[in-house]
């Protein structure tokens, strides 16, 4: 179903269109969260806070083409909240990382997960040594997809400072893991 | 054809641009002239010279000395492209002739040709890490925490009673929300308020609100003596007084000024503090006590800023180190007389 459509449903309140929106969106929410917060318990209560959130606002949003942004937007509010009630350790900053805790779905296969695992962890170990602003550029732009002037708007930063900003965050962080896995870029 | 013409169509020549007619011109002046066909020669490679192949490390020693490396400029044009892959552009980063410059560094730059390879496996495999599966309750432990439905549980536990909440339908005819939504310029306001909520200026706002509770509660400390200058400019310009009598004059108005400013500060905040103590739901015996304490403080800074004024820095430490060691006594000349034996006894628990 159209991604308008399931908007105008819930907003109507069709409960099964809430679900399905849940379905849809849980994976990238909870991917967000884990990305900020690197621990799936914190992730998954910031996961449902977000769509907590969602749900109550979901009445005053209208543009399902900014859906995407507007989510993302609140799942790092909620996840940047919840880092600094914690005061544990900046953003991305992190555990050591289980491999199953990373990955594609489920229905992906057990070897198609086990190296999806196992990429997504030499992934994560270059990020964590990157800077904080360019760990959130690659998050935004190369993970979730994001448009650079929805980044922009995002971070409250200039249009040409993201321009600059990721291709020199995806070099940094090319750079990161063939020091880490050398045969990565072979 | 003349020589000088020779010379200038060589290289195009060797490049392969020339036309069959004009070679045909070049190779028959070259045929009758020795000196433009030793240059021809020359250029050629055939002079029967020994090739002379230059060291490995010569490019990278120019480079280093000039313009200091293409590698990160050659990174930055490999991002770039693979950009404008993704966005389906036709038009490729650069003009035509940046390509083949960008092949050129990648076949001689082993480490940017690994990076570049480490590009182009990113930008197909980060995509994939956009989504991770969270348990298998999630959907309905939101969907309970939102509309209150008894959706199937996860596998492992039983479907619990879920506390009702409001449901969608519910909602009442008028929604606050939603009329100041619709008001004009309500989307850009809150956009603003949600950036000035998420700025990184915590420590400034709360240096700016402690002054301005500060201010309030004790006044301006510089209130007493802020006008001193001015006037002691005004007085000098004025030729009412010389100027070092005016200075004299000014610095004692300044020093007694200093002294009112201190005390009425201290006061103030002495009181303000008494009346917080007051309000306290705490025994009489403990407010009487903690309004002695303060009163002890007040009447210990008041001269230690008095000594400190007056440049008796001995008698102005030895004071701080006597409140320092029995913060709860007034001075030790007192001790004996200020604090009662049962208040003593206080004293001594509240050190221990």
């Amino acid at each position: 179903m159209e991604l308008e459509t399931l908007l105008e449903r819930c907003r109507a309140g069709d409960e099964l269109a809430w679900e399905a929106l849940v379905r849809r969106f849980q994976g990238r929410v909870f991917a967000l969260a884990y990305h900020y917060l690197r621990n799936r318990e914190e992730a998954r209560d910031v996961a449902q806070e977000t769509f907590i959130r969602i749900f109550k606002s979901l009445d005053g949003f209208q543009d399902s083409d900014r859906f995407l942004p507007w989510m993302v937007r609140i799942a790092r509010n909620c996840s940047i909240d919840r880092v600094r009630r914690l005061k544990v350790r900046p953003p991305l900053g992190g555990d050591e990382l289980d491999e199953q805790t990373v990955g594609p779905h489920p229905g992906a296969g057990p070897e198609a997960e086990a190296m999806a695992g196992e990429r997504s962890h030499l992934v994560y170990r270059a990020l964590d040594q990157m800077t904080e602003i360019n760990r959130e550029m690659i998050l935004l732009k190369e993970i979730q997809g994001l448009k650079q002037r929805e980044i922009a708007d995002l971070l409250a930063i200039p249009l040409g400072t993201v321009k600059a900003r990721s291709n020199r965050a995806r070099v940094e962080l090319a750079r990161c893991i063939v020091e880490i896995d050398p045969s990565y870029g072979a | 054809m003349k020589c000088a013409e020779f010379q200038e169509c060589l290289f195009e020549w060797l490049e392969g641009r020339l036309e069959a007619a004009e070679i045909e011109r070049m190779r028959s002046h070259a045929a009758g002239c020795l000196r433009c066909q030793e240059l021809e020669e020359l250029a050629t490679g055939d002079a029967g010279l020994p090739a002379v192949e230059p060291p490995s490390n010569m490019v990278a020693s120019i480079l280093a000395q000039t313009t200091g490396g293409a590698c990160d400029r050659a990174l930055l044009l490999v991002s770039e492209r693979l950009d404008a892959e993704a966005a389906g552009s036709a038009e490729a980063v650069g003009s035509a002739e940046v390509d083949p410059l960008l092949a050129m560094h990648l076949e001689s730059c082993v480490d940017c040709a690994m990076l570049a390879g480490a590009l182009e496996r990113m930008q197909r495999e980060l995509p994939a890490m956009a989504e991770m599966e969270p348990d298998s309750g999630f959907v309905a432990d939101v969907l309970a925490a939102t509309i209150g439905a008894a959706v199937p549980a996860r596998a492992d536990t039983p479907v619990q009673a879920v506390t009702p909440a409001p449901r969608i339908a519910s909602r009442p005819s008028f929604d606050w929300r939603e009329w100041v939504q619709s008001l004009p310029l309500a989307a850009p306001a809150h956009a603003f308020f949600e950036r000035l909520a998420q700025r990184p200026r915590l420590a400034f706002e709360g240096a700016f609100v402690g002054t301005l509770a500060f201010v309030l509660v004790i006044g301006l400390p510089s209130a007493g003596v802020a006008e001193l200058p001015s006037r002691l400019i005004a007085e000098v310009r004025q030729e009412r007084l010389e100027v070092q009598s005016a200075v004299a004059e000014n610095l004692g108005r300044a020093t007694e000024a200093g002294r009112a400013v201190w005390s009425t500060s201290t006061d103030r905040l002495g009181e303000r503090l008494g009346q917080y103590v007051s309000f306290r739901p705490d025994t009489a015996g403990t407010r009487s006590r903690l309004a002695d304490i303060l009163g002890r403080w007040r009447q210990a800074s008041m001269e230690i800023a008095t000594h400190l004024w007056e440049g008796d820095f001995s008698a102005a430490f030895a004071r701080m180190w006597r409140l320092w060691a029995a913060p709860w006594r007034g001075d030790g000349n007192e001790e004996g007389s200020s604090v009662s034996g049962a208040e003593h006894q206080d004293s001594q628990r509240y050190q221990s």
